[in-house]
């Protein structure tokens, strides 16, 4: 279990430095942030002074360098637009992006896994039919089309929502309900496909042919099988809570994560990217790794396969 | 308690206001409306003269004051440049190089204080914007001539200059002449004052949430009248169709940066309206003389000759940009050309290429999408009319100016701002020494072109500098390090009843001559 442990953990430690890295050369070498946030129209010994200020100057191996070397001792930079450091950026749109995300993902786990699962025990019925039909429509209507949907509808034609901002809880609505939905529709097809082939398998039939209640073979022998490629997906969305609405938090303008990470993007505010980059890459990686250990609790022969390699 | 000569100003100036204070509470003070406005983006910070682009000069133009104020509502287009006694009542010229100016005497900051001729002093001659080594030098490039700010008297400031500078008064009531509150600034230092800033305007700090929202509360004490919006909240909306769906649902009252492709739809919605300016600026086309097939000046001259602008000036921006007569515009007054055109000859264009041997080599068009209204649009246009002459050019997106600047750069974008209503402020600041073309090499024939500008900008007489400028703008067009496409045009939807109009500049000016509610 020790080593288990071991890997798990080195492979995250190694994917962070992956992404961060990947995000340093792609960032710094696709444009200049001096003449991104300058604009084209500044004078060159402006430009210059901007790069000279914030060590854009130095060769593209010393810049790498210096980062490493500040992040080991906890310095994740500054913002280049306003000076401010970028971890206090971030970790201030957390609790908005959050005010997103949880609420969504209870929508896509409440709504997503029941459907999926009443679907696959009604299989072929006008039921199944019908959550297919609205699993197939949340999936494939991009977030972008049915925000904008939802605004035109609700605030625009009935004015019983706002259409975007932060002000209240009722600002939160369409933004919450338009992430929920989609996923919601993700995990109903996913749950519906494991149950199915789950039903379809010897030890269900031969658990019923034993008389087992049809209910508890579901409960006992249908659900904790089908779990497995359900909760990987639980696990992506979880480690998507951070950086997961970027479209939805753009189209409500809603100042979360999402929205920090397009603008700094835009403006090459390298720190403040590499510091969200992080942040998700953190998030990404300790929620497969909890997914990881979820696997060995639900299915004991994956327990046993790393303990004997 | 400390008894500062501040202090003593700031109590006198109450006791003075106190009156009308008193006068005005004894009638109904009038209910004012909350302004909404959305916009694409606002700025990270609120110190004026750091915040140079369209997203924050939109936002601190009403929270600060100029000593002359530019006229441009003086015109119908919005773009009058003419010039009025503002926070200074007169000035007066003492010789080339001097000017000095009288302050009112009733005009408060929003934390009280008067405004003295020490805050004039500390707002340019500070290392704010002042010295070797200035806290914001894109700031200190506006008044790159000036030499000292200094006051001979009370309430008197003098300014002069390193050279002539006939441009000293338009300097005065344009870009990073806001004057700032001297004590502020040194009590919050650079970066508080940039996020939390004091002025003279009518509407003064709240708060601001980045990326979300700046707040502005109505400065009642404003010298020149308590301002018609109770408060005015600039909310960013970034999507074009979520802005657009705010104005619609009455969240908001004004919404900016709306493409020409979407004036028709909202000219239609119930209660709204649209209205348009003409921008100072163009849109540009960059030649680089570095770049292969660019060295022979006939090879860019074709390119400039080869463009219907009418043509897409009535396609892409159903009429609403404008052709100017060249790098030349009539805001210039007595120094505008007269006669002058940007030709349209496709012939001229096929036997230049001839005659400078051109045998349909690739000349590649970087643009990038978004950043200028209609320029990938414009630029597929721009492709098809090259090749109707011979040339052989290829359209390359870029994201950014890095990547259209790199190595191999043939045609780019760029636009042009008319920073003053003067050459000297607009294709001498573009193209000049000082431009970046200049530095990189892209526009390296430069002899006559620089040896009339560095004559205009010693000149003082205005029959000598229109020959100087006529000469410049010959020999630049002769070049052809660019040339102009257009005028960009920029459209605003509202509610009917906000009566207001936009500038030629993105300054969003919310003073009560500008902004009232029906």
């Amino acid at each position: 279990m020790l080593r288990f442990l071991a890997l798990r953990i080195g492979r995250a430690l190694l994917t962070i430095a992956l992404v961060v890295t990947f995000a340093f050369v792609v960032l710094r070498l696709s444009g200049d942030p001096a003449l991104l946030i300058m604009g084209p129209e500044a004078p060159p010994e402006v430009i210059a002074a901007f790069r000279k200020a914030w060590g854009l100057d130095d060769p593209i191996w010393m810049q790498y360098f210096d980062y490493f070397g500040a992040i080991a001792q906890g310095e994740l930079g500054r913002s280049m637009r306003d000076g401010r450091p970028a971890v206090e950026l971030v970790v201030e749109r957390i609790p908005a992006t959050l005010a997103l995300t949880l609420p969504a993902l209870l929508i896509k786990i409440g709504i997503g896994i029941p459907a999926g699962i009443y679907a696959a025990l009604h299989r072929g019925s006008m039921i199944d039919r019908a959550v297919m039909l609205a699993a197939v429509a949340g999936f494939t209507v991009p977030s972008f089309v049915l925000a904008l949907l939802l605004v035109l509808v609700f605030a625009v034609q009935l004015g019983w929502l706002p259409s975007g901002g932060q002000d209240s809880w009722r600002h939160a609505i369409l933004p919450i309900f338009t992430l929920g939905v989609g996923g919601a529709a993700v995990l109903a097809r996913f749950t519906r496909s494991a149950m199915l082939e789950i039903l379809g398998q010897h030890y269900i039939r031969t658990a019923s042919a034993k008389g087992v209640p049809w209910r508890a073979v579901v409960t006992n022998h249908a659900l904790p099988n089908a779990a497995i490629p359900t909760v990987t997906i639980v696990g992506f969305m979880v480690g998507s809570l951070i950086a997961g609405a970027v479209v939805v938090e753009s189209v409500f303008s809603w100042p979360g994560v999402g929205r920090l990470l397009v603008v700094a993007v835009a403006n090459r505010d390298l720190a403040v990217v590499q510091c969200i980059l992080l942040l998700v890459a953190l998030t990404m990686v300790t929620s497969n790794l909890i997914v990881d250990f979820l696997y060995g609790f639900l299915d004991p022969r994956l327990r046993t396969r790393t303990g004997s390699a | 308690m400390t008894i500062s000569r501040r202090s003593v100003l700031a109590g006198g100036s109450a006791l003075a206001f106190a009156p009308r204070a008193n006068a005005q509470s004894s009638e109904p003070i009038k209910p004012r409306p909350a302004l909404r406005i959305a916009v694409a983006e606002i700025p990270p910070t609120l110190e004026p003269a750091r915040e140079l682009s369209n997203v924050g000069t939109r936002v601190t133009y009403s929270m600060f004051d100029t000593l002359i104020r530019r006229d441009f509502l003086g015109a119908p287009d919005g773009g009058g440049a003419g010039l009025k006694p503002h926070l200074a009542v007169s000035w007066t010229r003492n010789g080339p190089d001097e000017l000095v100016l009288k302050l009112r005497d009733d005009v408060l900051f929003h934390n009280g204080d008067r405004l003295t001729a020490e805050d004039v002093i500390y707002t340019f001659m500070s290392p704010r914007m002042f010295g070797e080594k200035p806290l914001m030098p894109d700031a200190r490039s506006y008044f790159a001539t000036l030499a000292s700010v200094d006051s001979p008297a009370p309430l008197t400031v003098r300014f002069r200059t390193k050279v002539p500078d006939v441009l000293l008064e338009q300097r005065l009531a344009s870009w990073c002449s806001w004057i700032i509150s001297k004590r502020a600034y040194e009590e919050r230092g650079f970066d508080g004052f940039s996020r939390e800033p004091v002025g003279t305007g009518p509407y003064k700090y709240r708060s601001h949430q980045r990326d979300q929202k700046i707040v502005l509360d109505a400065f009642d004490q404003y010298w020149m009248g308590r301002p018609n919006a109770e408060s005015v909240e600039f909310r960013q909306v970034p999507e074009l169709a979520s802005r657009v769906a705010a104005l619609q649902a009455g969240d908001v009252d004004m919404i900016t940066n709306i493409p020409p492709d979407q004036v028709s739809v909202l000219k239609k919605s119930p209660g709204i309206d649209v209205r348009n300016v003409v921008l100072a600026n163009v849109h540009v086309l960059t030649f680089d003389e570095r770049g292969p097939q660019m060295g022979d000046k006939r090879v860019r001259q074709a390119l400039a000759l080869a463009i219907d602008r009418k043509l897409l000036v009535d396609t892409l921006w159903d009429g609403s940009a404008v052709v100017p007569n060249g790098h030349n515009y009539p805001e210039y007054g007595q120094m505008f050309l007269e006669g002058r055109s940007l030709r349209y000859d496709p012939d001229e264009a096929g036997r230049l290429l001839r005659a400078a041997g051109y045998r349909g080599e690739e000349i590649v068009y970087r643009t990038m999408p978004n950043y200028y209204t209609n320029a990938l649009r414009a630029a597929q246009v721009l492709v098809e009319m090259w090749k109707a002459v011979g040339i052989n050019a290829r359209l390359q997106v870029v994201e950014n100016f890095s990547q259209m600047r790199a190595e191999g750069a043939q045609i780019g974008n760029n636009s042009n701002s008319t920073r003053l209503p003067d050459p000297i402020g607009a294709l001498w600041i573009s193209w000049g020494p000082g431009s970046e073309f200049q530095k990189s090499g892209a526009f390296r024939s430069v002899e006559a072109f620089n040896a009339a500008g560095r004559a205009l900008e010693a000149e003082t007489d205005p029959a000598k500098r229109k020959a100087l400028f006529k000469a410049m703008l010959d020999a630049w067009e002769d070049e052809a390090p660019g040339t102009v496409l257009y005028q960009p045009a920029e459209f605003y939807a509202l509610k009917r009843n906000v009566a207001w109009r936009p500038y030629t500049f993105y300054f969003m000016d919310l003073r009560n001559d500008n902004l009232a509610f029906d």
